[in-house]
């Protein structure tokens, strides 16, 4: 009998364990998620991505806005493609998000066209921007000390995260020329431990995955990439200053799969758009990290990425 | 002084009622959690977390401590008792462990596995205390070529260490390596392998690949054996049994302590990770170890140094985390979240700006770690009575698990589909006599060597020299040799004796 009892008692841990994952429901009018929802992030830990979801999470959570947990699920392989396409392929009942941002338009190899037709856009939360920094004890002292190294031929190791950051680096390749290698790391967090243990020279990154180490004067910003100049801690030459037209912008947004009912998109594309007014997002978050508002709706988050994604494709 | 001071306080913040009572639980949970085969620490802690929301800061991260540890405790215990391991770093434990409980001895095999886990975790936490930001920099000297160096030694080890066969162990490793290098190409992106199928490009999904290779090869194992032996000895199943006599104490002390040691400095590596932590511990042991050569076969020795080993790198993922602000893995980085949550900035100025919280959450993590041992080990006359189930009951239960496991880990059929076919080719694989755990361990650390050992040709543009002019990899190198031909030049040696005689 206490055999029976404790078979049964085993059966039943399994059945609670796992029926929390698979439960299916049925088309709301006012759809709100039921279980746990799972975020997927094709960036590894520690990196601009993870920050990102890690901080919509957090404010999530502090403002009540959403009933059920939301878990993170890092899916870095073959450069973020594979948890791309794990998202795509989940039969949409809402419960799925991924972190998207212009990067994953680019991926390494193009499989079956763009990506963006397998996904349904639910916000652009921000714009981010690049900066190339170095070790406060490396010969690269300022923007000029390294284009002038470019422009010489020497050879230099740049490292950094996929997507937008290799593009930066192809750009600076083509504009500037120069003997360079680039690194690609599944985050800016291994990026940032490659340059602190010597092993490359430059590293591209973004306020957010850098902030610690750049306030604490270990790494120091030599060329931004964007527009204008980031402020401080991150206040170096922009690419247009030091006479290179290299200017990227980084939409950073959230996507979810491609089939996700109306009402699960009208849901999330709500909660998003209150998580950006808080104090904790505007101040923590995009004040903090030197990021700038550029908030869009699911609707219109679908043209803005489609307009990107076109210029890319017509790029190839 | 100072900084006993700071820890003293620490523990009169860490130690009350409330805070024992939310370890405990929080260790029981983390301990369910770790032993559920395809719910790894990552979810476990994800999935635990706003639970500790509920509490004030302290008590919060105290069981958000033990709810770690516990993860690390909790692999070790479906690795012994079913042979499935809950957590990769859990195969090693198994290797001994498992035969140790078909031995009818699974008590003491749980008792060396948690007293190990916690002297790891023990010393894992104290060497982080003394040198914490000064660890995070050691592990900043292991950049792509040191890396890869470390990998090709562990790699070469697998054959000769699992299994009695040094040549069926290679093959079982590089059927590992090929395995690992199905789906897409991490530095290039391009896809590999794939057979033109949509699944395959993901390559082979790690869960139920180790659910079914452990799990279900086991179970069609055990329906073949069914009529002909009674699975374990079941008499001496009782908490009395399961204690370590005066002997096994010895014998397991210079393992554990050794091996914490070696795992802590592993574990503040970038990349390495808890499984390279317990899986060279047991090398080590293995190689320099009284009895070394008995490994393998049931010992308490391989239990308590992989357990201490895996405990002490957990310890040791801290130091880049609260010293860098890296963190070294997804749980890492749900424990980051933590820590920003409660008002903590990991970095380079975390122990100077904000001494109190850093050291109170050290304490916090000495204290998690000794409710967690308590938990832990009162779990185990409870758990070990699960050998009693007799074959027809447990076979389907395993089963249960084994698709269950398979089935969460990505929510799809596919993962049925490998883990019954990663089955059958386990069945067969022990059937001819190639150890499985060579092909497991392999799997997992193939993509790292080949990441690492790709950027460190990056680097140097392609030239190997490179492996020997940087020192690390340059004395791993020279290991690697050394390992590699040694047992030829020990039978060149011989058969020149033999001439001369």
């Amino acid at each position: 009998m206490k055999k029976l009892m404790l078979v049964m008692i085993l059966t039943m841990a399994v059945t609670a364990f796992v029926s929390a994952e698979g439960q299916q429901e049925g088309p709301a009018e006012d759809w709100k998620p039921e279980k746990t929802v799972t975020w997927f992030c094709t960036s590894s830990p520690g990196g601009g991505s993870s920050i990102f979801t890690q901080t919509i999470i957090e404010i999530i959570k502090e403002e009540g806005l959403v009933d059920q947990d939301i878990i993170i699920n890092y899916k870095t392989d073959g450069g973020g493609a594979v948890g791309r396409r794990q998202v795509s392929r989940t039969k949409s009942n809402g419960h799925t998000l991924l972190t998207f941002n212009n990067g994953d338009l680019q991926p390494l190899v193009q499989i079956e066209g763009g990506d963006l037709d397998d996904l349904t856009p639910l916000a652009v939360m921000a714009n981010d921007g690049q900066i190339l920094l170095a070790r406060s004890d490396s010969k690269f002292q300022s923007g000029e000390d390294v284009i002038e190294a470019l422009e010489n031929g020497e050879r230099i190791i740049i490292g950094g995260s996929k997507g937008d950051d290799i593009n930066l680096y192809e750009k600076i390749k083509a504009e500037v020329g120069g003997d360079t290698e680039y690194l690609v790391n599944d985050s800016t967090g291994n990026a940032l431990t490659q340059i602190l243990g010597g092993d490359i020279d430059l590293v591209i990154a973004k306020p957010a995955a850098s902030y610690e180490l750049v306030s604490s004067g270990e790494l120091i910003p030599v060329i931004a990439a964007t527009k204008d100049r980031f402020d401080e801690p991150f206040d170096a030459p922009t690419f247009n200053e030091l006479g290179y037209d290299i200017e990227l912008t980084v939409f950073r947004g959230i996507a979810g799969p491609k089939n996700m009912p109306q009402a699960a998109v009208d849901y999330w594309s709500d909660v998003f758009g209150k998580v950006v007014e808080t104090d904790a997002w505007q101040e923590d978050y995009l004040g903090k990290f030197l990021l700038s508002d550029a908030y869009l709706p699911a609707d219109e988050s679908a043209e803005y990425m489609q307009e990107f994604e076109d210029k890319y494709t017509s790029n190839k | 002084m100072e900084i006993i001071d700071l820890l003293l306080n620490g523990f009169a913040i860490a130690f009350s009622i409330k805070n024992f009572f939310a370890a405990a639980l929080g260790a029981f949970l983390g301990i369910m959690v770790g032993a559920m085969p395809g719910i790894g620490s990552l979810a476990g802690v994800a999935l635990l977390l706003p639970l500790t929301f509920k509490f004030d800061p302290t008590t919060g991260m105290i069981m958000l401590a033990a709810l770690y540890y516990s993860n690390m405790y909790g692999g070790a215990y479906s690795s012994v008792l079913i042979n499935i391991p809950g957590d990769t770093p859990a195969v090693m434990t198994g290797l001994d462990g498992h035969p140790l409980a078909k031995q009818g001895r699974p008590g003491t095999a749980l008792f060396t596995s948690n007293i190990a886990s916690f002297i790891g975790g023990t010393i894992g936490i104290v060497i982080l205390t003394i040198i914490g930001p000064g660890l995070a920099r050691f592990g900043l000297n292991f950049g792509p070529v040191e890396m890869a160096a470390l990998m090709a030694v562990a790699m070469t080890s697998l054959g000769w260490l699992l299994g009695d066969n040094p040549v069926r162990g290679l093959v079982a490793t590089l059927l590992g390596i090929l395995l690992a290098t199905m789906g897409f190409d991490a530095v290039t992106g391009l896809p590999r392998y794939d057979f033109g199928s949509i699944y395959l490009l993901s390559g082979i999904p790690f869960i139920p690949l180790v659910v079914g290779i452990f799990g279900f090869s086991q179970v069609i194992e055990m329906m073949e054996q069914r009529k002909k032996t009674k699975t374990f000895d079941t008499k001496k199943l009782t908490l009395r049994d399961s204690l370590l006599s005066r002997g096994e104490v010895k014998r397991i002390l210079p393992p554990a302590l050794r091996s914490g040691v070696l795992g802590t400095f592993i574990g503040v590596i970038p990349g390495a990770g808890a499984t390279t932590g317990s899986f060279l511990s047991y090398l080590m042991e293995k190689r320099i170890g009284k009895d070394g050569h008995k490994l393998g076969t049931g010992r308490v020795e391989g239990v308590a140094a992989a357990e201490s080993g895996n405990n002490g790198a957990a310890a040791g993922a801290f130091a880049p985390l609260l010293a860098l602000g890296i963190p070294g893995s997804g749980t890492g980085a749900v424990l980051l979240g933590g820590l920003l949550m409660y008002g903590l900035n990991p970095g380079p100025r975390l122990f100077q700006t904000q001494p109190e919280f850093t050291w109170g959450l050290i304490a916090s993590l000495y204290v998690a770690n000794i409710i967690t041992l308590i938990v832990a080990l009162m779990i185990i006359p409870f758990i070990i009575k699960i050998l009693k189930v007799p074959a027809e009951i447990m076979i389907p239960i395993i089963s249960t698990i084994c698709i269950l496991g398979s089935y969460s880990a990505n929510n799809s059929l596919y993962g049925i589909v490998i883990m019954l076919a990663a089955g059958v080719f386990g069945f067969f694989m022990k059937k001819f006599g190639y150890p499985i755990a060579p092909l497991l361990l392999a799997y997992v650390l193939a993509p790292t060597m080949e990441k690492n050992f790709r950027q460190a040709l990056q680097i140097s543009d392609g030239s190997m020299l490179i492996f020997l002019q940087k020192p690390i990899s340059a004395v791993l190198v020279i290991f690697l040799l050394a390992t590699v031909s040694s047992p030829l030049i020990q039978r060149i040696i011989g058969r020149i004796k033999n001439h001369s005689k």
